[in-house]
């Protein structure tokens, strides 16, 4: 892959963002991936505020929900209500598969859902797919 | 009742009283007739007498008449009898009018030993003794007017006879005996005058019509001439030589016969004019009877009809009251009187009412309507207080209650949720483990990571369907009419893989369209196909599905022929996390039936098995109509 591709991964759990950093290793994706650990950190990254001011405006965010301070859903609405950041995909990478919860993210403008696998070897699986979709065929607006 | 009574009561006295006086009315009037009888008994008996004196004068003084006289005796004898036998209130009679003295009298003229004068004085004090008995009240009654003046007319010329009569014997006295002529004159003119002052009264109270009556029998030749001599003889005082004795005898005595006539025409004619009234009197009497007859009828049938109308109502009130009291609603005794059985019917219509109302009230919250307006009608409707507090109270425990449903159910989706995150760390770190180091590993390493990974799926597995039973509740999806022969071509197109893996047989009849949630009645049948693709038995797999409707519910049913159940797990197999087999046998978390119990209860239904160990089960549930 030629071209530098920037995600921006808002996970609270160290597990699930060593084991997703782990997944997007195997689909060749190691650099360009930035990681927020809360919702009001994701937003302040976005936004470029505080000590975001230099970051780059990402490509694609995974978005987990269950998130401290801000949520998930929270943050999904705030980008999607952000005539800036509403063009940047949001995939949902979450443990839920609540019904309520799909229907609320598609709501707010998720540009897809996931729920993430038990299976570690699935869950590089579904991590392969992401990166292949967006990142990979996907055209999307240049910054 | 007694208001029925009164005016009976009153009615019946006021007619009585009228059909008292009535009676006492009719029984003057008879007394009234009978002494007009006895006085024109009296009057003939006088006419016969005066007959009798003027034969018994003539054969005194000359020995002539004697035949008459004899012809006259059995005629006065007769009316003499008749007289004393009608009548027995004369039984002095004979004494006064010296009646007892007649036969010696008769036999003393006819053996020519009396004097004719002492003739004439017995005769003159008969008659005269027998006028004094004419005596007929007359009254002023109302309902004798219009007799009254014949009455009165009658009498006063009764009275003028009498004079008359007297007058002419004396005179005649005079003429014959020629002796004491001025002394007879003056013995006479008393009478003379009480006879002029009767006529004058006659003449003054007579109706016109008995006047003119009189005045032509005064034109009469002999009346005329009687009245004009009399006249002349009292106003001359003295006798001129007009007459004769025998000629005055015989003008005298026509003209008292012609009064006499007159006299008895009058006295008849009030009689029989009278009579008219008495039958007056004794029809209006009738008339009164039956008057007070039908009163007494007519008000007693009121009065019936009245008590009868009220025990009606009464009774049709205690009815009403009755099936109150049995907790019965719709009494609506229709009585629209503002008396106190309407007012008492206004009150029964009330309670039912209040009946019903509080019946619905306490249904809607029954249904949990807890916004029903309820209120007690008074500090002391015990029912109403009841029900008020009985609302309050279940409103409090049904909000509690799903306070805390909604906690448990939050509670169950946050721990399975919450569960899958550990879950996939152990997981995935153990498949990362073996990925990264297992050049490291030993092969008991690897079973040890394996059974973990499996022990973590297991888990995964069991945490989902929790979630999916604590959702059956929470899911919010509306109900809609769902045809369930698309839902049974998703469940099989989404069981397919399965299906065939086994197979299995699967034949679903023609199924209804039902009111529900699509998502739910489809996991129903997702969840029953799968159980009975699991428990199988010997034989290839065969699974009906069909349905049964009823009035007020359709029941589904999924018939298999598989290991079967036995009767006594029959309740036990769909309460949660109950397994009838080891995992070694059968996988599964024991939630799928408990699932679909909750699916089959949310529907206002239920499910339940029929099952024979070895051969089968059928699996039913209901799904409501409404």
């Amino acid at each position: 892959m030629g071209k530098e591709i920037k995600i921006l991964l808002v996970e609270d759990n160290e597990g699930d963002v060593v084991l997703t950093l782990q997944a997007l290793k195997k689909a060749n994706v190691t650099n360009g991936i930035n990681i927020a650990m809360d919702g009001e950190e994701a937003m302040q990254f976005l936004r470029k505020e505080g000590k975001f001011v230099h970051a780059e405006t990402p490509d694609l965010v995974l978005l987990d929900i269950n998130l401290p301070k801000v949520d998930g859903m929270e943050v999904l609405a705030e980008i999607k209500n952000d005539d800036i950041l509403k063009s940047i995909p949001v995939v949902m990478l979450t443990t839920s598969d609540s019904e309520n919860d799909i229907v609320r993210s598609y709501n707010n403008h998720a540009n897809c859902y996931i729920t993430k696998p038990v299976d570690f070897a699935k869950f590089i699986e579904v991590v392969q797919a992401i990166k292949d979709f967006w990142i990979s065929i996907v055209k999307l607006p240049k910054h | 009742m007694l208001i029925g009574i009164i005016p009976l009561v009153f009615m019946i006295y006021l007619s009585v009283q009228l059909y008292n006086e009535r009676t006492q009315k009719i029984g003057l009037l008879k007394n009234y007739i009978e002494r007009m009888h006895r006085s024109s008994d009296l009057s003939g008996l006088i006419t016969n007498m005066q007959l009798e004196r003027r034969y018994s004068f003539d054969y005194s003084l000359k020995k002539t008449m004697y035949g008459e006289l004899k012809k006259q005796r059995p005629l006065t004898d007769s009316m003499l009898k008749k007289m004393t036998q009608e009548d027995e209130t004369l039984a002095e009679f004979s004494s006064y009018t010296f009646f007892d003295q007649l036969n010696n009298v008769r036999n003393a003229i006819d053996s020519g030993l009396m004097e004719p004068g002492i003739v004439m004085d017995y005769y003159s004090s008969t008659i005269y003794r027998l006028n004094t008995l004419i005596s007929i009240p007359t009254g002023s009654y109302i309902y004798m007017r219009p007799v009254y003046k014949d009455l009165v007319a009658q009498k006063l010329l009764s009275e003028m006879i009498t004079f008359l009569g007297i007058m002419s014997a004396n005179i005649y006295n005079a003429l014959y005996s020629q002796k004491y002529m001025v002394e007879i004159l003056v013995g006479t003119a008393g009478t003379y005058r009480v006879y002029k002052s009767y006529e004058k009264e006659f003449l003054l109270k007579a109706s016109p019509e008995t006047r003119n009556a009189y005045d032509s029998i005064k034109a009469d030749p002999h009346v005329s001439e009687t009245y004009n001599y009399i006249d002349t003889v009292f106003k001359i005082f003295s006798f001129d030589s007009s007459y004769t004795h025998a000629e005055w005898e015989r003008i005298s005595t026509d003209a008292i016969g012609k009064l006499s006539q007159f006299q008895q025409k009058l006295l008849a004619g009030v009689e029989q004019q009278t009579g008219i009234i008495y039958a007056k009197e004794i029809a209006a009497r009738r008339r009164t009877l039956i008057l007070i007859i039908f009163s007494v009828l007519f008000i007693s049938a009121i009065v019936l009809y009245t008590i009868f109308t009220i025990t009606q109502t009464l009774n049709e009130l205690k009815r009403s009251a009755q099936k109150i009291s049995l907790g019965e609603s719709g009494q609506l005794p229709r009585i629209e009187t503002n008396d106190v059985i309407g007012n008492l019917a206004h009150s029964i219509v009330a309670i039912d009412k209040n009946n019903e109302k509080l019946a619905d009230a306490a249904q809607a919250i029954g249904q949990g309507q807890f916004d029903v307006s309820i209120e007690a009608r008074s500090a002391n409707d015990i029912l109403g207080n009841a029900i008020v507090d009985m609302k309050t109270n279940l409103q409090k425990n049904t909000a509690e209650l799903i306070t805390s449903n909604k906690e448990l159910e939050r509670f169950a989706y946050i721990a399975s949720h919450d569960l899958q995150e550990p879950l996939r760390m152990v997981s995935s770190f153990l498949s990362l483990l073996e990925e990264e180091h297992g050049k490291d590993l030993d092969a008991s390493a690897k079973e040890y990571i394996r059974f973990a990974v499996d022990g973590a799926a297991r888990m995964k597995i069991l945490v989902n369907d929790l979630l999916q039973y604590s959702r059956v509740g929470t899911n919010k999806e509306e109900f809609t009419t769902i045809d369930l022969n698309d839902t049974m071509e998703y469940v099989i197109r989404v069981m397919d893989l399965e299906i065939k893996k086994n197979n299995a047989v699967v034949r679903v009849e023609h199924l209804p369209a039902i009111r529900g949630n699509k998502t739910l009645i489809g996991q129903i049948f997702i969840n029953l196909i799968g159980n009975a693709l699991k428990y199988h038995g010997e034989q290839p797999i065969r699974i009906g599905i069909g349905s049964v409707e009823e009035i007020n519910r359709y029941i589904f049913y999924v018939r298999d022929n598989g290991v079967g159940i036995d009767p006594k797990y029959f309740d036990k197999i769909f309460i949660i996390f109950q397994r009838l087999h080891s995992k070694t046998e059968y996988s599964g978390t024991g939630i799928g039936l408990a699932i679909c119990k909750k699916i089959a209860e949310l529907h206002g239904g239920k499910i339940w098995v029929e099952s024979e160990k070895g051969k089968g089960s059928t699996f039913y549930f209901s799904i409501s109509k409404k």
